[in-house]
């Protein structure tokens, strides 16, 4: 959120502008300064939405190794269900250990970017010059006869510079978050796209295989020949896996509808460039952040 | 012919109906099949699992290598966002000793001891913030997955 406080300007004006005698003239060029820089105060856009916005990505970015990790662990248990009267192919569970870390990569890289964003539109611009408001306090305390006009015309000039500063930074903020933003977002969309269409989707796979080699262990199972409390015990067991499986499949399509989220938000920030608006992000990006916190909990429920 | 990520996992999606298909058709003329038919059938239903699951990662490894400059681009939008919050932070540094540049002006401009050794004193302090050894970089870096 940018972090101006108006009202400090209002007050510094309002020093410069009740100090008796004639007004010199660098105090005049100090208020036309404080008005301009009143006047690009009000066009900073507000960017504690896009902090919300990366938030809440990230406790779904958080939650892809626990997917990546399931994986090869729900290969290993399909084939599990390979026997003599299910003879289904085996599955390449290996296949997992030296694609997961590349594939950890790529979403860390995604979401380090997002986190990046996070930082730079949550950096507190209000430090940047802090050390002026003790300036008053340091002169009185070198010489405690300084005269109230010379501590006012100390102050008011080195709460120009900080106030200027200020603007400067939250200017540069949004300016480096507007370019890096619109510079990015064919890279943003390749690489939801990738996590979405492919690495998680073979995620998907491995659990519908899973979810498939038991359907096929159970059905050759549920043989009218075996006895009826082995056949409740084994249907129990069947449909209790079944559900386990449903919500992790759920889960992981939670995610890749949070990519997806993820992908708009970011074009709807690239589209729009310098043009930001407080109660237009906050529209857009509030139902975007309680979708990913939905999907973020999902995921953590399944995994 | 080379097959793209795309053809890969669209040929995938049917070797995958097929296996459905192939489940179904078992489950629901379970009754009527020999054990040999109902072998056979299973052992085909795996064949198309294990051959659409092929393909599937043959499809991630082609699309992977597709996304690799897009991934170093992301990485290199990732520290040009820390860059621009390393720059604040100098700028910050650099301000503070203007801030006590403007002290030491007024003090000058009201001459006494007193003030000009303390503005000096706020100088000093200015320009020794300025200079003391950057924070960690490590704790400017974004959360990791």
């Amino acid at each position: 959120m940018v972090d101006f406080r108006p009202n400090e300007l209002h007050s510094a004006l309002f020093r410069l502008s009740a100090e008796p005698g004639p007004r010199p003239r660098a105090s005049k060029a100090l208020i036309v300064v404080f008005a301009v820089a009143l006047a690009f105060l009000s066009s900073c856009a507000d960017l504690s939405e896009i902090t919300k916005f990366a938030s809440s990505s990230q406790k779904v970015g958080d939650t892809y190794a626990a997917i990546a990790a399931e994986a090869p662990r729900s290969c290993a248990r399909a084939n599990e269900f390979i026997t003599r009267d299910n003879p289904v192919a085996k599955l390449d569970c290996d296949w997992y250990s030296g694609t997961n870390p590349p594939l950890l990569a790529v979403n860390k890289a995604l979401f380090d970017y997002i986190a990046g964003l996070g930082k730079l539109s949550s950096a507190d611009t209000g430090k940047v010059g802090s050390g002026m408001d003790k300036l008053s306090d340091d002169l009185k305390k070198g010489d405690p006869n300084i005269s109230a006009a010379n501590l006012s015309k100390a102050t008011a000039a080195g709460g120009l510079v900080k106030a200027l500063t200020e603007i400067w930074a939250s200017g540069y903020r949004q300016h480096k978050l507007a370019d890096i933003i619109k510079r990015n977002n064919d890279a943003v969309k390749d690489v939801t796209d990738f996590l979405r269409d492919y690495a998680t989707d073979a995620y998907r796979q491995t659990l519908k295989d899973e979810r498939r080699y038991e359907s096929s262990f159970c059905d050759i199972k549920r043989s009218p020949k075996n006895e009826p409390l082995a056949t409740y015990l084994l249907n129990k067991s069947c449909d209790a896996d079944d559900a386990l499986i449903a919500q992790k499949l759920a889960a992981v399509q939670a995610y890749r509808d949070a990519l997806k989220t993820i992908q708009a938000a970011h074009a709807k920030l690239a589209e729009e460039t310098g043009e930001w608006n407080v109660n237009e992000l906050g529209k857009d990006f509030g139902s975007s952040a309680g979708d990913l916190a939905k999907a973020a909990s999902t995921i953590h429920k399944a995994f | 012919m080379d097959w793209t990520p795309l053809d890969l996992k669209n040929l995938a999606a049917l070797f995958d109906d097929m296996a459905d298909a192939l489940l179904a058709f078992r489950k629901q003329n379970g009754a009527n099949l020999s054990a040999a038919a109902k072998s056979q059938i299973t052992t085909d239903f795996g064949q198309l699992i294990a051959a659409g699951e092929s393909l599937e990662h043959l499809a991630v490894a082609g699309a992977l290598k597709g996304v690799d400059s897009d991934v170093k681009d992301l990485q290199s939008a990732t520290h040009d966002a820390i860059a621009a919050l390393q720059t604040i932070t100098d700028v910050q540094k650099a301000m503070s000793i203007a801030v006590a540049a403007v002290a030491l002006a007024a003090a000058i401009a009201a001459p006494s001891p007193g003030t000009i050794a303390g503005a000096l004193g706020v100088l000093v302090n200015g320009v020794k913030d300025a200079i003391a050894p950057a924070p960690d970089p490590a704790a400017a870096k974004p959360k990791t997955s």
